[in-house]
């Protein structure tokens, strides 16, 4: 049983974009939505172990995500998947190569013909050509890269998977693939939180969606039952989500 | 204390537009350098890429700066030193100005031309693009995947050009003096070698490791710096050239007085 | 570029490697060079100050780098000094009386130490003996006795030898000063005791060769023997006069700096140190010829003369007699006109 606890968080840059925020993630399927919207990658950041909150701290399994000791910070961070809103890939390695980082990083003892057949199923399922495998990540297509985010995230298989605008920049193949695949996920209870900006469809899907009001919890319940929300906070949240 | 240091500089690179102390950055550099060779099946391509590019594309500008660098000396001197009746001084100042001086500031700015802007741009860049980001993700400490086989790699690549614009500049010296007076290339090593001490050679070697591993630091730290916008990419690229040559100036004054003067 | 990825470890790896070995080979070498690696005998080495003095100075021997000097300290008396550790295959060199001269070159302000090897029938120095340099009192009394003679740099040795001249000419200890001087004062007094002789002599002479009312000088071929020794005195007188002009002449080189400039390229010294020295050994040998003989003529001078009187008191009375004869009515004029 995963579990990733938010205790009395506080994040400050230039808004504060986490106040106090407690929560308790487990196996499910979470969406964020905020009323700072462009704060949505920090906010899952946070969460995620890459931006040190100012007060409070991120538990996974009880142990603190930001921890100093470097053998327990790669085995927390060996089940924190994150898949970037962009970027994020090596612009110096070959595609094989920025796949392998963390596989081999994190899985050592696996053969290289091994991952690479596993990379190669995942390839396929993204529909992407083998033959990118030796080119560098400038060379392709931005859903193509997108793409490779995920895959990237997927083959260390991460207990926790963070998604930042995940639909972002994906055609519509993709997009289809990344579905089901967050919905399988969902079925073998893995933690996903996401945040989206531009498709309100991945919070329909969503177990619980957390409203965020200048950063402190506002609420939390699913989709459905938000729409039916009388909030003007609510409502207006919903709406700009539609509008995009 | 290394948890400490590696905690100080983790902090710093998690904590973006904060700023780093660069004495945190120089121990987890430490630090993580033992951590390099236990993790070399990730690293180790990002080091012999970092040598290809510091230390062998570089080789041809550095053998012919060095060259012509060995053959203006002998040109001057030996224009000088006979009217003293001191001709074999010249050894003396080849020895002198190469080794101890020129041969490591002269492949230090070198380096710092083509490599030190270059690892502050890509590494700008890279946490533009998220790509620090991503590997903090990963669990790879960004000093050990990105710094630590920058910083190998220049330190290996200065002390290897160094050795050859030595080499070369040496070299210069001799066809230069040859096309005055022809020396057996014998003769001249054996005039050379009583010429050097162990001393100097000690002191080239020291002071480039020294020199690369201050512009490789010096680079990276700035490179790192940038915080979300491509526009501070170039400013912290000028800023890495300027540390970097103050820093190199610096540290050959203090290796100078240490390995002459006490 | 594709080539060069696919191949950098190959090349990267050469890269690498060649610089490895050309390191090493340079040290290696450098390291037989210095004979890091050789045998080595340790001397102590004094010196007058630690001028260019480095812990690892140098040690030349007729141009072969024999030893170096390691470490050295300043002693109460206010001597450096220091440690000399010499080559196996130059320990042979070091013998007894050996020095050491150490010359600061004026450009680069290093010092130029050579070793003087003592002289050469002389058995091997213990090691761990003291070498002096030439500029401490012991190095002196060997440069002094001639058992060591200075080389070296030309620049340097003209400059040293120069300021070792101008220095010496003025102390009293030093034998080569002494002898200069007192070759003047000997040359003074030959010169004066020579006149005494000469103007005994020529009274002398004159007393007996007045000529004769004849006009003649009867008693010159008794005097052969006289004549022999002026002769002798003015060959002498010559000798003096060629050894003083000598000395002139090297006077005149110390006086005329042009002259001197023009010999200072001679880096051996033998243009000017050796000639004032051989001038002024011939010189003293000369003085010591010429001093013996006057003291023998002064000492024979009243005998010479009662002898040459007899022979004139001898010569008048046989003069006397042929007068006699002489004076005959038909034969000459009488006593007292002749002796007009």
């Amino acid at each position: 049983m995963q579990k990733l606890e938010a205790n009395n968080v506080f994040y400050k840059k230039e808004n504060q974009i986490l106040s106090d925020f407690s929560f308790s993630f487990d196996e499910h399927l979470y969406g964020i939505l905020s009323d700072q919207q462009e704060e949505n990658s920090n906010v899952l950041k946070v969460l995620a172990g890459l931006r040190e909150p100012d007060q409070g701290n991120i538990l996974l399994d009880g142990k603190n995500v930001y921890t100093t000791f470097q053998k327990k910070e790669r085995a927390i961070r060996k089940q924190i998947g994150f898949v970037f809103q962009y970027g994020g890939l090596l612009s110096n390695l070959s595609v094989l190569e920025n796949l392998l980082v963390p596989y081999d990083f994190h899985f050592p003892e696996i053969s290289l013909g091994e991952k690479k057949g596993k990379i190669s199923g995942f390839m396929a399922l993204f529909g992407l050509s083998e033959k990118i495998l030796n080119e560098r990540p400038a060379k392709l297509t931005i859903s193509a890269r997108k793409a490779l985010l995920f895959i990237r995230t997927y083959l260390t298989e991460p207990k926790i998977i963070f998604y930042d605008d995940p639909f972002i920049n994906c055609n519509l193949q993709i997009k289809k693939t990344i579905l089901q695949l967050i919905l399988k996920l969902k079925e073998k209870q893995i933690i996903q939180i996401f945040c989206e900006s531009i498709d309100e469809q991945l919070y329909e899907l969503a177990d619980k969606v957390i409203l965020l009001q200048q950063g402190k919890l506002y609420s939390s319940n699913t989709f459905k039952e938000f729409k039916k929300s009388n909030s003007e906070f609510v409502t207006g949240l919903i709406s700009k989500l539609l509008a995009e | 204390m290394q948890k400490i240091s590696f905690a100080l500089g983790k902090q710093a690179l998690l904590s973006y537009g904060k700023s780093i102390s660069v004495f945190s950055f120089v121990f987890e550099i430490i630090y993580e350098i033992k951590n390099f060779f236990l993790q070399r099946k990730i690293t180790r391509l990002i080091l012999i890429r970092q040598i290809l590019f510091t230390g062998f594309e570089a080789l041809g500008l550095i053998t012919f700066v060095a060259i012509a660098v060995g053959g203006i000396i002998i040109l001057e001197g030996s224009a000088i030193l006979p009217d003293f009746g001191q001709s074999k001084l010249l050894y003396t100042i080849l020895v002198i100005i190469i080794l101890r001086e020129l041969g490591g500031l002269l492949t230090a700015f070198i380096i710092i031309a083509r490599s030190g802007t270059a690892i502050a741009a890509e590494l700008g860049n890279m946490v533009v693009n998220q790509e620090v980001e991503s590997l903090v993700s990963f669990g790879i400490s960004p000093v050990l995947y990105l710094v630590v086989p920058r910083v190998l790699g220049v330190v290996l690549s200065m002390i290897a050009l160094n050795i050859y614009f030595n080499v070369a500049a040496l070299a210069g010296g001799w066809f230069m003096a040859y096309l005055f007076a022809p020396i057996p290339l014998l003769d001249f090593l054996n005039k050379l070698f009583s010429e050097i001490s162990v001393n100097d050679i000690a002191s080239s070697f020291i002071k480039s490791l020294l020199f690369g591993f201050v512009i490789a630091v010096v680079s990276s730290y700035q490179g790192l710096q940038v915080s979300f916008a491509s526009t501070e990419v170039p400013q912290r690229t000028i800023k890495a050239v300027v540390l970097s040559l103050i820093w190199v100036i610096l540290f050959d004054i203090i290796i100078t007085a240490i390995m002459y003067l006490v | 570029m594709k080539f060069k990825l696919r191949y950098s470890e190959k090349i990267v790896g050469t890269f690498l490697i060649v610089a490895l070995i050309i390191i090493a080979t340079s040290t290696g070498y450098l390291l037989l060079h210095n004979k890091v690696f050789e045998k080595k005998f340790l001397f102590k080495a004094k010196f007058g100050d630690a001028v260019g003095l480095s812990s690892s100075t140098p040690v030349y021997f007729k141009g072969f780098k024999i030893g170096v000097i390691t470490d050295f300290k300043l002693t109460d008396d206010n001597f450096i000094i220091a440690d000399l550790k010499v080559y196996e295959e130059f320990r042979k060199k070091i013998t007894r009386n050996s020095a050491l001269f150490k010359s600061v070159n004026p450009v680069t302000s290093t010092s130029t130490i050579e070793f003087l090897q003592g002289p050469e029938n002389l058995s091997e120095l213990a090691e761990g003996s003291m070498i002096p340099a030439i500029d401490i009192p012991e190095g002196e009394i060997l440069l002094a006795k001639n058992m060591v003679k200075k080389t070296g740099d030309p620049l340097n040795t003209v400059i040293y030898n120069l300021a070792a001249f101008s220095e010496n000419i003025n102390k009293d200890n030093n034998v080569d000063k002494g002898a200069f001087f007192r070759a003047l004062v000997n040359l003074a007094d030959a010169a004066e005791g020579m006149k005494k002789i000469t103007d005994n002599l020529n009274v002398d002479f004159e007393s007996i060769s007045k000529p004769d009312k004849f006009g003649k000088r009867p008693l010159a071929s008794l005097v052969v023997n006289a004549a022999n020794i002026s002769d002798s005195l003015r060959v002498m007188t010559g000798l003096v006069n060629h050894s003083l002009m000598r000395l002139d002449n090297v006077l005149t080189v110390y006086s005329q700096p042009e002259g001197l400039a023009a010999k200072m390229i001679d880096p051996d010294g033998k243009q000017i140190i050796e000639p004032i020295h051989k001038t002024l050994t011939n010189l003293n040998e000369a003085i010591l010829k010429l001093e013996k003989l006057s003291d023998f003529l002064i000492t024979q001078q009243d005998q010479f003369i009662i002898v040459l009187k007899r022979i004139v008191e001898t010569l008048d009375e046989v003069q006397v007699t042929f007068e006699t004869i002489n004076g005959g009515p038909f034969i000459g004029k009488p006593k007292s006109e002749r002796k007009k």
